[in-house]
């Protein structure tokens, strides 16, 4: 029996769908068998990301309509034979999908697939609902700024209305050099409001906008500094225990282990 | 049930057993089992039920053993209510015992929280989780938060709050209009306070220690308490 995970944060654009692609391209690089789900629905992203846009011919809202078999819908990856992708539909309806059917769908994945991994919309509405629905495990994902950490506080206690305890937090965007100056906040002080483990850091990178818009995932590219930390989360979830790298820049060159404590579930 | 010591009322709130005044407690209490057998029982069975005692004022022991035939007989108690003017039993005889001592010689050191702010009558809801952005809580009485209250979190109380943690939402304590409240917080840090019909922000500079508001010359005043002072409430005899 697999695992069902969703990655959600509340606010938008603080990176659950880079997070979803590249944590579950780092798991099925490691040889696990992994489905991602776009539950975004009308907005899908997580196809265009894994660069798997062109390959969709049914999504999640014919798969509960019943208009296609599960497996149809199913895109294999590019790069991996085990990493699969059931993509969000592109209509406009956001009732076409109820969390009950959510529910079975994971049931049904996780009996097939090691690791289920769930990119949630924005929001708390409906996306929200369907998204957690089915899902046994939570990744609360935030940027470091006052609105995103309000908003994963809200996402937190709405999880835990949802019987999703324990979820775990990833610090996506931080610039160590921000947080030394004293101009960003501290990991220490989101984990102070958000009382809640932390899985991982990931560093602001450009190579993340690079390798989103050629639809490789960072977590492939052995240079990158946030592929580095998506790979080190990825061993995190699978029961590794994997410690916090440092972030530090000395004179440009990303490099010195130092200290960031970590805490591991 | 003619004549008898007890009924069954149900309202909005779900179901009432009120006991009558008449008859000593075990009679009640022999009456009540009898009551729960038979068909009753059966009918009766996983309900949940707010006991009204009217105006008998139950001790400790008394309540022990109404749960139990309660218990026994598969109800639940939600609630215990009773119209007692007299004070009941004092649940903190430690406090009281602090209260006479302060009376007698220490009282002009032990300003602070004054002995009437600790004991007041109203219910006490005790939260044992951290309250989240968005979460609220309202209630008729007083509220003791085992944890953090975060920024976009709402503690609305009629009596006093206070919270074992950071206190960095909003709270108005003496919410229907009691100027005696008060918010006491291990790091008192709001976004809003209020107590009665008097609104402040806190002041920018970060609390080092824990701190009560109440409110002084109708204006919110926070201060900082020291714990020490009150070691004898917590242990010790």
């Amino acid at each position: 029996m697999g695992e069902v995970i969703v990655v959600t944060s509340g606010k938008g654009g603080v990176g659950k769908t880079t997070t979803t692609a590249n944590i579950s391209t780092g798991l099925a690089s490691m040889g696990k068998k992994v489905v991602m789900i776009d539950t975004d629905i009308g907005l899908r992203n997580l196809d265009v990301v894994m660069g798997l846009e062109n390959r969709i011919v049914y999504d999640l809202v014919d798969v509960t309509r019943g208009d296609c078999r599960l497996r149809q819908a199913l895109i294999k990856d590019k790069r991996f034979e085990n990493l699969c992708l059931l993509p969000a539909a592109q209509t406009k309806d956001k009732t076409a999908v109820q969390p009950e059917q959510m529910r079975e769908l994971c049931e049904k994945l996780k009996k097939e697939f090691e690791y289920v991994i769930i990119d949630c919309p924005a929001g708390i509405e409906m996306g929200f609902k369907n998204a957690t629905a089915g899902a046994e495990r939570a990744l609360v994902v935030t940027t470091p700024e006052i609105s995103a950490v309000r908003d994963a506080d809200r996402i937190i206690g709405l999880l835990e209305a949802a019987e999703l305890p324990n979820p775990l937090l990833i610090v996506n965007r931080i610039r160590p050099t921000m947080v030394k100056k004293g101009d960003m906040m501290d990991i220490d002080d989101m984990i102070d409001i958000l009382a809640i483990d932390l899985l991982g850091v990931v560093p602001e990178d450009e190579s993340i906008v690079v390798s989103t818009n050629k639809g490789e995932p960072a977590v492939l590219d052995m240079k990158s500094m946030a592929g580095q930390a998506y790979r080190n989360i990825s061993r995190r979830i699978t029961g590794e225990d994997v410690p916090l790298i440092s972030m530090e820049s000395e004179d440009g060159f990303l490099s010195k282990i130092k200290k960031f404590f970590g805490i591991q579930r | 049930m003619n004549d008898s010591l007890i009924s069954v009322k149900g309202n909005k709130n779900g179901l009432q057993l009120i006991c009558s005044d008449q008859g000593t407690w075990d009679e009640v209490i022999a009456e009540i089992k009898s009551f729960l057998t038979g068909e009753n029982r059966s009918f009766f069975k996983g309900a949940s039920v707010i006991v009204d005692t009217s105006t008998r004022v139950l001790t400790a022991e008394q309540v022990a053993v109404l749960w139990k035939v309660l218990e026994g007989a598969g109800l639940t108690i939600k609630g215990l209510r009773t119209e007692a003017q007299e004070e009941t039993s004092s649940p903190f005889p430690r406090l009281g015992k602090e209260r006479g001592r302060n009376k007698a010689g220490t009282r002009g050191q032990t300003q602070g929280i004054s002995e009437t702010e600790y004991v007041n009558p109203k219910p006490v809801l005790i939260v044992k989780r951290n309250l989240r952005s968005g979460q609220k809580i309202s209630f008729d009485g007083n509220v003791l938060i085992f944890g953090d209250v975060n920024p976009g979190a709402e503690v609305i109380a009629s009596g006093f709050i206070m919270v074992f943690g950071y206190l960095r939402g909003i709270a108005h304590a003496g919410s229907t209009g009691d100027e005696k409240a008060w918010v006491m917080s291990f790091r008192l840090q709001p976004t809003q306070l209020r107590i009665a019909n008097s609104i402040t922000r806190p002041p920018d500079e970060e609390p080092q220690g824990p701190e009560i508001a109440k409110i002084q010359d109708s204006m919110i005043v926070c201060e900082g308490i020291d714990l020490k002072k009150y070691y004898d409430i917590t242990g010790g005899n």
